[in-house]
């Protein structure tokens, strides 16, 4: 079947089984490999996409489901080469170490902060419950994102 | 060459953002899972289901009429390639060992054991190929605990072996004369379970053979890049300048990736064959079944004391399970031995070492590995001597330590520690936990009928470990510890450097610049640092190449110091040339040589120039170019005595205090960490950002070790704990805010005085488990796990209270 979408601004079609996954359309046919696979479950988050603005699992859905519609990838979150607020705040407060959950972290934490600019610590903790890192023990995360919700204008 | 050195650091110290972060941040990472090729096929692996089984006969056809399918590769092939795998642990000699293709051949040894590897065009049609391979199992009784399988009617997990366990038994001191003296003897039986401590990157090789040049790339995402090309090479009958290892970017590792070079021959072996690359990604279910788990030691122990809490000595007979694939050297069963009485001054003791194999996923490096459970010994039999004598847990450690002024210290087994000021440790953890007020706090609590406990730990861990420690178990010429470094700078004078190590997010890329940085006098941002390892490109360091026993820290640094000051000496002498000045006038830095006290100098652009395009005006005994290779060798000599177990096993000793406050719910059992601190003592940082933010991750993980991972395997030897979802790991919502404090007593044997730091000895995970023991004290419980569930915790409370009622008043 065929199936077309926009990921970060850029339209993508292609002929494809309609058991793929959107995770493997989304590494494997458009290339774009920052989005990463940690688990076969659903439970690490390491392929949080934004699809139509809400945060998704990307390897629980099927690519056919993403047809017609619009994603954001962790590639389409710098603009021009310029690192978004909460990248930058990951740097400056070494929230990554491998960075192999960093990709599904930031979007999660982006899509937190769309919805809620302003969180607690605890909103925070909970808003990224979804996405295991496995090297930072989460402190620098949170404070990363705490941060840049403190200087708001997130999107 | 440090100390004179020193008055120029300008770099190394500073909080230097990383170098890796943008790319990472914006998913532009090449981690080895994202490495195409055309031509590319995709394997795999058919696991085992059964723990302990005999292969009948394994039928490929129906898989390999399925279209897409390219090949379905068995052990039965592999055996006529090579001998079979793995080693048994009665010979376990190294040649066997390097054959090993992990996949079972006549028999599956434990549940998660490869038994075939499908090769298709695309993931999916390998997927439902493995559907359609048949295996006849004939299932055989597996040997799943260890204190059953050393019996002597015990089925055997290696055929070929007349035993599952093998036996070494070391004496330090008179531990006989020490426990005749002691006041009190404390005697526990301790178990330390077997976790994962898994990273977020599974397994991952792409092997690509090319039939021109008849070398063998291969990606993977192994810790030991060096030593798999060599195993590989071996394994497939090339020789080792064949086989190009290369990976970039690591998705975690923490000593989990060190084990899967049999991984890596098989997959190398398929595009050998099928003259194809072939890519494996290991599902996470695989890679918990089937990668390695972190080791489980049972511990029949014995401490002795003197009335005023002195340790005397300790005794223990340690029961270690290593799963099904033993090493060469005992996995983990041996590491105790670089520093057996850990941060104490005591100097008698006795260690009965049994290693055992069962029908149970190999065992393989965890962060701390094999320190963290000898830690857990220890400090387990000093909470509970403290408890037995009555005095305070932080008080009978204080008066135990070794001081600072005994260092270098020599523990009993040869270990020459690098320093530090292990007191000083204590009192910055207990002023940062206000560990007085807490007990005056706790003392009220109880009252109210409140649990609530704290709990102090010490961690030790021996970074930069000698070769030499294997020649216990095998003789054989090997010793010291080596890391490699090159620094090029072009004719355009930029600066590349490379070292041949990996980060598992360790920031070597920005360390390594920040050290190369601060010798040549540039900033930091004028220095490439290669990501990864390539092991046709990047500085050669053969089979000690990768990351592994905190190797950075240590000899990678002593190896970029060597190679920048190498190359500063030759920019002197360039600059010397062209200023017509001696080297001892000049100064370099600012990227220029200048000559002290004038305004003459030429920059590095200019020097650089000369040594690659103008060598016609050097003198012909230089060297033109500017390229330096420095392998840096740790003062590691060889064993005073493989026999008897002495000799310096490691260069740094690094020290960690945990204190834990933790709650433990009446009503539920659930232990809730009010306040945790840890401080450790990183000797000098390169980079505290990075430091901190390494030790934050350590403390992540030895809580979730105490309250969260943990593998459990059924009564049939299947694992249960095979997804996320069963093998827990705590998320954001799920740990406590800790606060971590580094102390910087500078190694005294490493160049830079750095040290090997942020896998904390175990103590973080000590302190979360003596903390619950405290804070159910007063109800008579004990705690003899390195692990517990809340519905553990009430169950123990309510078997307590039940004693209690039912014991009559007054006594
Ligand atoms: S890959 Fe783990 S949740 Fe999607
Ligand atoms: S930075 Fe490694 S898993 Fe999060």
């Amino acid at each position: 079947m065929r199936v077309s979408m926009m990921i970060n601004g850029k339209s993508y079609s292609a002929e494809v089984e309609p058991r793929l996954l959107l995770v493997d359309f989304i590494r494997d046919i458009c290339s774009l490999t920052g989005t990463h696979v940690g688990c076969d479950t659903g439970n690490c988050g390491a392929c949080t996409v934004l699809v139509d603005g809400r945060s998704i699992k990307s390897c629980s859905m099927l690519a056919a489901q993403g047809d017609g519609r619009e994603i954001v990838t962790i590639e389409g979150i710098a603009q021009n080469g310029q690192l978004s607020l909460l990248q930058e705040s990951f740097r400056t407060h070494h929230g990554l170490q491998c960075g192999f959950c960093t990709p599904g972290m930031i979007i999660a934490a982006t899509y937190l902060l769309s919805k809620n600019p302003n969180p607690s610590e605890e909103e925070v903790r909970q808003g990224i419950a979804g996405n295991i890192c496995m090297c930072t023990g989460y402190q620098r995360i949170v404070d990363a994102v705490l941060h840049a919700a403190s200087r708001g204008n997130i999107t | 060459m440090a100390d004179e050195l020193k008055p120029t650091y300008r770099w190394i110290g500073k909080p230097v953002k990383r170098k890796e972060d943008l790319r990472l941040l914006t998913g532009r990472g090449r981690f080895t899972g994202d490495v195409k090729l055309l031509g590319m096929s995709h394997a795999q692996i058919l696991h085992s289901p059964y723990a302990h089984a005999r292969i009948r006969k394994i039928d490929t056809s129906n898989a390999l009429s399925l279209s897409g399918v390219i090949d379905v590769i068995t052990g039965a092939e592999i055996v006529n390639v090579g001998p079979p795998s793995p080693p048994s642990p009665a010979e376990g000699p190294y040649d066997r060992a390097l054959r090993d293709f992990g996949i079972a051949a006549e028999k599956v040894k434990f549940a998660g054991e490869a038994v075939a590897l499908v090769v298709a065009e695309d993931k999916y049609i390998a997927e439902d190929a493995l559907e359609l391979v048949e295996v006849d199992y004939e299932p055989l009784q597996p040997v799943l605990d260890p204190e059953q399988a050393m019996r002597p009617d015990a089925p055997r997990v290696h055929d070929e072996a007349s035993d599952n366990r093998r036996f070494r038994r070391f004496v330090y001191g008179d531990p006989d004369q020490a426990f005749s003296q002691a006041d009190l003897v404390v005697r526990s039986r301790l178990h330390f379970h077997r976790y994962g401590v898994t990273p977020l990157e599974t397994f991952a090789a792409l092997a690509w053979w090319d039939d021109s040049t008849e070398v063998l790339t291969l990606w993977a995402t192994t810790d030991h890049i060096g030593e798999d090309a060599f195993r590989v090479a071996h394994a497939l009958g090339l020789r080792p300048e064949q086989v190009r290892t290369v990976c970039q970017d690591l998705g975690g590792s923490f000593g989990n990736k060190s084990y899967m070079s049999h991984y890596n021959s098989l997959i190398s072996y398929a595009s050998k064959k099928l003259k194809r690359p072939v890519k494996w990604i290991m599902t996470r279910t695989g890679h918990l079944q089937a990668s390695s788990h972190g080791n489980e030691h049972i511990f029949y122990a014995q401490m002795a004391f003197k009335k005023d809490g002195t340790i005397l000595g300790m005794r223990e007979r340690l029961i270690s399970d290593e799963g099904c694939r033993p090493g060469g050297e005992p996995r983990g069963a041996m590491n105790w031995i670089r520093q057996p009485t850990t941060v104490y001054d005591f100097s008698n003791l006795e260690v009965e070492v049994n290693a055992v194999a069962t029908n149970k996923c190999p065992v393989a490096p965890l962060r701390s590995f094999g320190k963290q459970q000898h830690c857990f010994l220890v400090e387990s039999l000093i909470e509970e001597g403290a408890r037995k004598l009555g005095m305070d847990p932080a008080q009978i450690r204080r008066k135990n330590l070794i001081r600072p002024e005994q260092m270098p210290f020599k523990n009993p087994s040869g270990g020459i520690y690098d320093g530090g000021d292990y007191p000083a440790l204590l009192d910055k953890a207990v002023k940062m936990v206000d560990y007085e007020g807490w007990r005056a706090r706790q003392a009220v609590l109880r009252k109210e009928g409140r649990y609530v406990g704290v709990g102090v730990a010490f961690g030790l861990q021996s970074g930069g470990n000698n070769r030499a420690q294997k020649t216990i178990w095998r003789p054989r010429a090997e010793s010291g510890n080596t890391g490699s470094a090159m620094i090029v700078i072009d004719s355009e004078g930029d600066i590349r450097v490379s070292v041949d190590s990996i980060s598992r997010g360790n920031s070597h890329e920005t360390t390594a610049a920040q050290i190369v940085a601060d010798i040549l006098g540039v900033d930091p941002d004028m220095v490439y640092v290669s990501p990864g390892f390539d092991r046709f490109g990047t500085a050669y360091g053969d089979v000690a190449s990768g990351t592994h026993g905190d190797r950075f820290a240590v000899v990678h640094h002593g190896a970029l110091l060597g190679a920048a000051a190498r190359m500063r000496d030759r920019l002197l002498r360039l600059g010397g040339l062209l200023l017509e000045s001696p080297a001892e006038e000049l100064d370099l830095c600012d990227g220029k040589v200048s000559v002290k006290g004038s305004d003459r100098s030429v920059t590095l652009r200019r020097i650089a120039q000369l040594a690659w395009l103008d060598s016609g005006i050097l003198p012909q005994d230089w060297e033109a170019g500017l390229v330096v290779h420095y392998v840096y060798h740790a003062p590691l000599p060889r064993l005073e005595s493989p026999e008897m177990g002495r000799g310096n096993f490691a260069l740094t000793y690094t020290p960690s205090v945990a204190i834990a406050v933790v709650e433990v719910d009446e009503g539920t059992g659930n232990p809730k960490v009010l306040q945790f601190a840890c401080a450790e003592d990183a000797g000098r940082c390169i980079n505290p950002m990075v430091v901190e933010g390494q030790v934050q991750g350590q403390v992540a993980h030895q809580i979730a070790t105490a309250l969260y991972e943990r593998h459990v395997y059924d009564s049939n030897g299947q694992l249960l704990t095979s997804t996320f979802k069963d093998h827990l790991v705590p998320t954001a919502a799920d740990l406590p805010r800790f606060e971590c404090g580094i102390i910087e007593t500078p190694s005294l044997f490493t160049p830079l005085g750095t040290r090997g730091m942020g896998e904390g000895g175990g103590a973080p995970l000590i302190a979360v488990i003596n903390a619950i023991r405290d804070a159910l004290a007063p109800l008579g419980v004990q705690i003899n796990d390195s692990h517990i569930t809340p519905a553990e915790l009430f169950q123990l409370i309510q078997n307590a209270k039940k004693e209690k009622s039912s014991r009559p008043k007054g006594e």
